[in-house]
């Protein structure tokens, strides 16, 4: 193998020189190949690819080289372009927004920025705030009843409330557990709590250039963005967005609602079908208590867990009105159109071909006699079309207790990860 | 490469602090671990009780209160249902479930049961297959962690079952008879070539090859031609005595305490190592190589136990774990060979003797003390041994050898008549 430290350590100026590179191709028709600041800031403003690009050398800029080396991962790792969960404490890739200087900080942000829609880019913020609120409201003495633990106890909570291997039954040779592993990347200060904004991670693989292969990672608890760059086509997936509360809060004197319109757009997508559109969209004998193709977890390869054959069901797209049809569009653009519209744009035009839609069912689970009532532990609803894969499970809550939150997934089942690993 | 190592690790360790976080909150992963013998399969299999409501609500099992009656019928029923143990020709093994009860595991409410499976007569568990679906039948975003028992008694990750994958085929060791019968060659040669104390017992044995007894002390033998049919002598001595032992606790249910083997084992060496210094009138070197033999073979059984087998592969695995000893055995005694019949024509050979003899007995002191009262606690005189040291000593043999080979040839030209060396 090549020498990986050294190259990593070439990466930043590999960088710049992929963007400045591409400045030289673009300019020397116009200005005879010579690159200056104002080329520099008209090219950055030409497309939302070389925003994504100019954002993510300035951030770089902004690092220190060590930092950089954190930050910087291999395009090649299969296994760290999976990296991702829903889970709060947990090892992520690159570097803690609470280990960022102010200016890195606000860099990393402006990246996540010009990388998503406004749409997106209030998704993102609104996470952020509600992991701030569950960090607040977890160690204000509002801690769960029953629980006896102090504020970082609510990261046993958490980490239980997904797929969390068991320990092994009794009579085996495991240890008697030891206690809670201590939340990654808190910084180890005095309130060392696994939620907050602080925690979350943002990660490069590969070299950002405008013609190059390289992915964008920005995740925390109930938040994994995947965003890969191939040949300057990006795949915004997988996706994962979570929020506790689902409500609308107040978090340092602003109010957030980041799921909010998810959540409502695919009621209303429910609430458009009749009696028996919406009893043919149940699926019986089927139950949810998480989304079903979760967090990769650095498995390292695509998911195999996607329902095939008889196993997809639902109500057909293509059977339903156009009004209907419209709904479902409203709703799918709710994950899609998180990104720029030269990122959705053709993403929609595919899942809503004809073809795609003959191919794309509509389906919930949970109490039947409920309805599609998100307030209900176990409402569940999905869009599985032959690429599109949305899925939004309600659970009960974790830190709020009394209340549901969400958890929701947004695939492609033939492009994730630009179907690069 | 790096990279994807501390990926690993880290991995590793991120799943290790999931999983220790896990308590104080309902965890919704289920899990089984296997264990396999000869003729069972047991499942200690770990159901959530919360999960197990929403998939079974006609169950009612309820954490604290004891399985009884319907209840205890239809968890029993619902089990059975969605657990099941098949031949790899999917001929089902037969069910008993051992236990099954509600307990807490880290804080949450789990059913807790051991399921037994027989395997059809005239089938090995040597392949069998697992499907296992509870919860996951309904629960869609349910899933089973499974684990296996291995034969040296850890836990592994075998594999996780999820929504479309409910089933596994097992195998027992590396499939195909060629494959599995070269694994036991490789593991009988493995451990004798790690055993120290077996490999010290034949040292012993062997230097003793080229001496005979002369009123109650050693002296060199006549010729090379009685050395070689006498070390060719205690060397069947000893192949007959192991395998007889070991081919008996391999095929037969006998079993003997291997506590109480392996100090009988340290104490054949200190008696060899006792016989080198000054001969045992009492013993032959021959009847103490079949002898102890015997005792070597009940040890080396040891290492065969738990492998599953039904009495075909066992027969093959003996086969192979004995070939796989004899082998090393006979590099062994060919490296020796020259270099000792060499070494032993010199007034040299006693110090070799006596050297070998001492350390052999008071290495030999130690591994009974430690094997009966387990002291000196933690020290492991049998991981000193073997390496580097021993390929130390290999090394000099081969010189030695290498140097006893021109010196026989040289002997032979002179007219196959040895000069007889001045002895003690």
């Amino acid at each position: 193998m090549q020498n990986i430290p050294f190259k990593r350590a070439l990466l930043p100026l590999a960088c710049s020189l992929a963007l400045y590179g591409c400045v030289g191709d673009e300019s020397s028709s116009s200005s005879g190949g010579t690159t200056n600041t104002e080329d520099v800031s008209t090219l950055c403003s030409s497309s939302d690819l070389y925003a994504v690009v100019c954002a993510a050398n300035d951030f770089l800029d902004t690092l220190s080289s060590d930092e950089q080396v954190s930050l910087l991962l291999e395009w090649t790792d299969s296994s760290a372009k999976t990296v991702w969960s829903n889970l709060p404490g947990v090892t992520r890739n690159g570097l803690a927004l609470g280990d960022l200087s102010e200016e890195s900080l606000a860099a990393a942000l402006a990246l996540a920025k010009v990388a998503l829609s406004e749409e997106g880019y209030t998704d993102l913020t609104g996470v952020l705030a509600a992991d701030d609120y569950l960090n607040a409201y977890g160690s204000s003495g509002n801690a769960v009843a029953g629980s006896d633990e102090s504020s970082d106890s609510s990261d046993s909570e958490e980490s239980a409330e997904s797929e969390t291997p068991p320990a092994p039954p009794e009579g085996d040779m495991t240890p008697p557990d030891g206690g809670m592993a201590p939340p990654d990347g808190a910084g180890g200060g005095a309130t060392n709590s696994a939620y907050g904004a602080a925690n979350y991670h943002i990660a490069l693989l590969g070299v950002p250039s405008v013609d190059g292969d390289w992915m964008l990672q920005f995740g925390g608890h109930h938040m994994a963005y995947n965003i890969t760059y191939r040949s300057g086509v990006v795949y915004p997936v997988p996706n994962h967005l979570g929020v506790e509360p689902k409500v609308a809060f107040e978090q340092d004197g602003e109010t957030y609602s980041p799921m909010l319109d998810e959540g409502a757009a695919l009621v209303a997508m429910f609430a458009g079908l009749d009696e028996n559109q919406l009893a043919a969209a149940y699926l019986s004998d089927e139950a949810y208590a998480d989304v079903l193709v979760g967090p990769d977890n650095g498995s390292g390869v695509l998911p195999t867990d996607y329902p095939i054959g008889s196993n997809r069901r639902g109500v057909l797209v293509s059977e339903l009105t156009q009004a209907q049809q419209a709904l479902v569009r409203a709703a799918v653009l709710q994950w899609v159109g998180d990104y720029p519209a030269s990122v959705a744009d053709p993403l929609m035009a595919d899942y809503f071909s004809a073809a795609a839609l003959a191919d794309t069912y509509i389906a919930w689970a949970g109490t039947e006699s409920a309805g599609v009532d998100v307030d209900v532990s176990g409402t569940y609803m999905r869009i599985d079309g032959p690429r599109l894969w949305i899925e939004v499970a309600c659970q009960s809550g974790v830190i709020i207790q009394g209340q549901t939150h969400y958890h929701s997934v947004y695939r492609d089942k033939t492009m994730d990860y630009g179907d690069s690993l | 490469m790096f990279k994807r190592i501390s990926m690993l690790v880290v991995l590793l360790l991120c799943t290790l602090g999931v999983a220790r976080t896990g308590h104080a909150h309902p965890a919704s992963a289920s899990a089984i671990s296997l264990q396999a013998d000869e003729r069972n399969v047991v499942l200690e299999v770990q159901l959530p009780l919360d999960q197990l409501a929403i998939a079974a609500p006609q169950l009612s099992v309820t954490d604290g209160s004891p399985l009884a009656g319907e209840t205890l019928r239809m968890t029993a029923a619902y089990l059975a249902q969605h657990i099941s143990v098949s031949s790899g020709a999917d001929q089902p093994y037969a069910l008993s479930i051992d236990q099954m009860r509600t307990a807490e595991r880290e804080g949450e409410p789990y059913l807790l049961a051991r399921l037994s499976f027989a395997a059809p007569v005239a089938t090995s568990t040597y392949v069998y297959k697992l499907r296992a679906d509870p919860v996951l039948h309904k629960v869609r975003s349910h899933r089973i962690y499974l684990r296996k028992t291995s034969s040296d008694g850890q836990l592994q990750d075998l594999d996780v079952l999820h929504f479309q994958h409910d089933n596994l085929l097992i195998t027992q060791v590396p499939p195909g008879w060629g494959k599995g019968f070269g694994h036991m060659l490789l593991t009988g040669a493995k451990h004798i070539a790690e055993g120290a104390d077996h490999l010290l017992f034949l040292l012993c044995l062997l230097i003793s090859a080229p001496l005979m007894v002369q009123a109650g002390r050693w002296q060199p033998r006549a010729g090379v031609r009685e050395s070689l049919v006498r070390m060719a002598a205690i060397v069947t001595a000893f192949t007959l005595g192991h395998c007889t032992t070991l081919a008996l606790s391999v095929l037969t249910p006998l079993q003997a305490d291997s506590r109480t083997v392996e100090i009988l084992v340290a104490m054949s060496v200190l008696i060899a190592a006792i016989n080198l210094i000054t001969p045992l009138m009492l013993l032959d070197t021959l009847l103490m190589a079949a002898g102890f033999g015997l005792i070597h073979g009940v040890a080396f059984a040891s290492a065969l136990q738990g492998f599953g087998f039904d009495l075909n592969s066992r027969l093959l695995a003996l086969a192979g774990f004995n070939l796989g000893i004899e082998l090393v055995q006979l590099v062994l005694v060919l490296a020796f060979l020259p270099g000792l019949i060499f070494l032993s024509r010199y007034a040299l050979y006693r110090y070799v003797r006596f050297g070998v003899g001492m350390v052999a007995g008071i290495v030999a002191l130690i591994w009974m003390a430690q094997r009966a009262f387990d002291w000196p606690a933690g020290m492991d005189i049998g991981a000193l041994l073997p390496t580097p040291e021993l390929r130390y000593g290999v090394a000099m043999l081969s010189m030695l050898t290498g140097l006893g080979i021109v010196g026989l040839i040289r002997q032979w030209r002179q007219g196959n008549e040895l000069k007889n060396y001045p002895a003690e």
